[in-house]
């Protein structure tokens, strides 16, 4: 997709092949022309000479048959006898036809008759006439040019009248041969050249001014002369203004040529502009179908790694989840049926201790007591584990929480076995929380509880509850001012069967805050604690206000 | 005739349970009104052979996790004839799972208690329970 491609339609090759083929189109085309022009032209002349032809033949003939009847005439005795007679005779022939100049009767009288002028050439051709009268005495002929000197085309015809053979047979006539032509001729056929010639003689010419355009066009006609031998017309085209047209051929031929070369060029470039900006468009298109072929590819690409991913995730969330449930299963069942001979041992225990307890003297009784306590602290230890276990199961049902109620309910609650605690805990104002309320419920049963089990001993136990909203989440506190602990092992507080007090002195399995560490974490929060020995101890916990549940479920 | 004062099915597989239970009764008086089954089948079968029209249980105790025909399974059966339907059935587990719980009351139980481990008085809260099925609740003949 260069900008060469698209900018320029032609090359100077091109053009030049075109200007090329446009020079030959217009010389094939002026052939062309000229050869149909040719054509015309030489069938205009043919027709025109043609129309000569026939017009010379026949004024010949009319002036031969005009003599031959005046022969006939003249031989009647009427003008045979009265000379007078046959002079005005001859007077009118030649006033009607000026061509004629004098007239010779070949009787005996030998009489001239004619114009002045006419009689004088006739006087002067006489011997040559008298020459050729003897070759044929009686024939019919035509002679002449008979003064060549003068360039007059003077020519003579003899006659003879037909009938009987009478004395005055012959007629001879002195003619005009030029006149006689210019008659028929003249102001004709203005187009053309035309000569005439007898016997090699010239008797009339008339060229074009312009001059001829063709001399291979020229036409010759042989005009048969009564008696005599055939004159010879020529005709050729001259260029007039009949046929001006002619020379124009050649600059129409090149005009036409050079404008439809041009037109030509002018196709070629548009349509090759044309067909360059359509491939181009047609290549523009097909690398844009390409890429949306391989964007449409590359989201079913990346649509199918995701979706490969989800099946993945899916797969290695559905094994966890089974792990998870296998080992709840374990959990659960171990607990539930060390459960039963565990309940027996307590059971029966307590059933010995009712029925034959009396017979049992201290030791036995401490020592029945000591299985007692130690079956029911691994049943409630083995309880414990389950509800840790299913804290981290049990589905999260979300609610706007109002803690001061859940805070005051679990005071309500713990109150019935440590009636003191009413007034040892000081519950600030707690803001409201968005979690599961039961777990919220766990949580601080948890941390009060606590806080009162840790009290320092013989001193009444001071709670502090309290609460505030962050940026994201909400902090939450349990203060107490009991014995604490050491900050060195803060990380074992929240880790299951850890404790950092012997369980002598203070009850409990260390599953307590596993728990609620593992609840505050589904709820997106965070849980730490700070303290010292013996200076009390802050339990903190963070609820998130936006998303729950993310990480707690698979923890520990 | 036999068994005409029996007033509860206590249907449970584990002997020890079994014998705290009847001693909690015995101590109670309440002994000779209660049978005690091995498991879902013979509580079928009992109910089956036994004219209902005449006497009726007043409260099953039903214990969940049995051999052959579970607690489940008892409950289900008892549930889809008519003569039975109207049973009430406590339901009796060392599980307070949610499940487990969610379950039999969806199947008809009529109550749910987890068995109680104590040092004092074992098997009490059995004597407990009945005593409010047969002298509290009015049941439908």
């Amino acid at each position: 997709m260069s900008g060469k491609d698209s900018g320029v339609g032609l090359g100077p090759v091109a053009l030049l092949v075109i200007l090329v083929f446009g020079a030959s189109l217009s010389l094939v085309l002026w052939k062309s022309i000229s050869r149909q022009r040719d054509a015309d032209t030489e069938q205009e002349t043919q027709w025109c000479a043609s129309a000569f032809h026939r017009v010379l033949e026949s004024e010949f003939e009319r002036l031969d048959s005009l003599l031959r009847r005046r022969a006939q005439l003249w031989a009647t005795d009427a003008f045979s006898n009265d000379l007078a007679a046959w002079r005005g005779s001859v007077d009118i022939m030649l006033t009607e036809n000026p061509a004629l100049l004098a007239v010779l009767r070949a009787d005996p009288s030998e009489e001239i008759a004619g114009s002045a002028n006419g009689e004088q050439i006739l006087r002067e051709v006489l011997p040559k006439v008298r020459r050729r009268q003897q070759v044929d005495p009686d024939g019919e002929f035509i002679v002449g040019p008979l003064l060549a000197a003068t360039g007059r085309k003077v020519f003579g015809i003899q006659v003879r009248a037909s009938g009987d053979g009478k004395d005055a047979r012959t007629l001879f006539a002195l003619f005009d041969a030029q006149r006689v032509v210019e008659d028929v001729v003249d102001q004709r056929a203005l187009g053309f050249a035309i000569a005439v010639s007898a016997n090699g003689h010239e008797v009339y010419r008339r060229d074009s001014p312009n001059g001829f355009v063709k001399a291979s066009l020229r036409k010759t006609e042989a005009i048969a002369f009564p008696n005599g031998k055939p004159w010879l017309l020529e005709v050729a085209p001259a260029g007039n203004a009949a046929w001006a047209s002619r020379t124009q051929g050649p600059a129409i031929a090149l005009v036409v040529g050079v404008l439809v070369s041009g037109l030509l060029a002018a196709a070629v470039h548009f349509g090759m502009l044309s067909w360059r900006r359509e491939r181009m468009l047609r290549r523009v298109n097909t690398e844009l179908e390409r890429q949306v072929v391989d964007t449409h590819r590359g989201q079913a690409e990346l649509r199918e790694f995701s979706e490969a991913l989800e099946r993945r995730v899916a797969d290695r969330t559905a094994e966890l989840n089974e792990t998870i449930v296998e080992l709840e299963t374990f959990n659960y069942s171990v607990s539930h049926d060390l459960r039963g001979p565990l309940g027996a041992v307590i059971n029966f225990a307590a059933i010995l201790q009712e029925d034959s307890g009396d017979r049992l003297d201290a030791t036995g009784k401490d020592q029945l007591q000591r299985i007692i306590g130690s079956a029911s602290s691994a049943v409630s230890m083995m309880d414990a584990l389950l509800t840790y276990s299913r804290s981290g199961r049990t589905e999260l049902r979300t609610t706007h929480v109002d803690m001061n109620r859940v805070v005051q309910e679990v005071c309500d609650d713990l109150a019935v076995n440590l009636p003191q605690l009413r007034c040892a805990v000081k519950v600030g104002d707690l803001p409201n929380a968005f979690a599961d309320e039961n777990m919220m419920h766990f949580i601080f049963t948890n941390l009060i509880s606590n806080a009162f089990k840790f009290a320092r001993k013989g001193e009444s136990p001071e709670v502090e509850v309290g609460g505030s909203p962050g940026s994201n989440e909400i902090v939450y506190f349990v203060r107490d001012q009991g014995i604490g602990f050491d900050m060195r092992f803060v990380e074992k507080l929240f880790k299951v069967f850890e404790r950092l007090h012997a369980s002598d002195d203070y009850e409990g399995h260390g599953v307590g805050l596993a728990i609620v560490a593992r609840m505050v974490r589904r709820h997106g929060g965070r849980v730490w604690a700070q303290g010292a020995v013996g200076k009390g101890a802050t339990f903190y916990f963070t609820v998130a206000t936006t998303g729950a549940d993310t990480d707690g479920r698979l923890a520990n | 005739m036999e068994g005409s004062r029996i007033d509860v099915l206590m249907v449970e597989d584990d002997a020890n349970d079994v014998a705290v239970a009847l001693r909690a009764f015995r101590r109670h008086s309440l002994e000779d009104r209660v049978c005690v089954l091995r498991d879902g089948a013979e509580l079928v079968d009992y109910l089956q052979t036994h004219d209902l029209r005449v006497r009726s249980p007043k409260v099953i105790l039903l214990d969940l996790k049995m051999p052959r025909l579970d607690g489940r399974g008892a409950l289900r059966e008892l549930r889809s004839r008519p003569e039975t339907r109207n049973i009430p059935v406590v339901m009796v587990s060392s599980s307070n799972l949610q499940s487990d719980v969610r379950d039999c009351y969806e199947l008809g139980a009529n109550s749910f208690v987890v068995k109680q481990l104590g040092p004092l008085s074992p098997g009490t809260y059995l004597v407990d329970t009945v005593r409010y099925w047969l002298e509290l609740n009015e049941a439908t003949s």
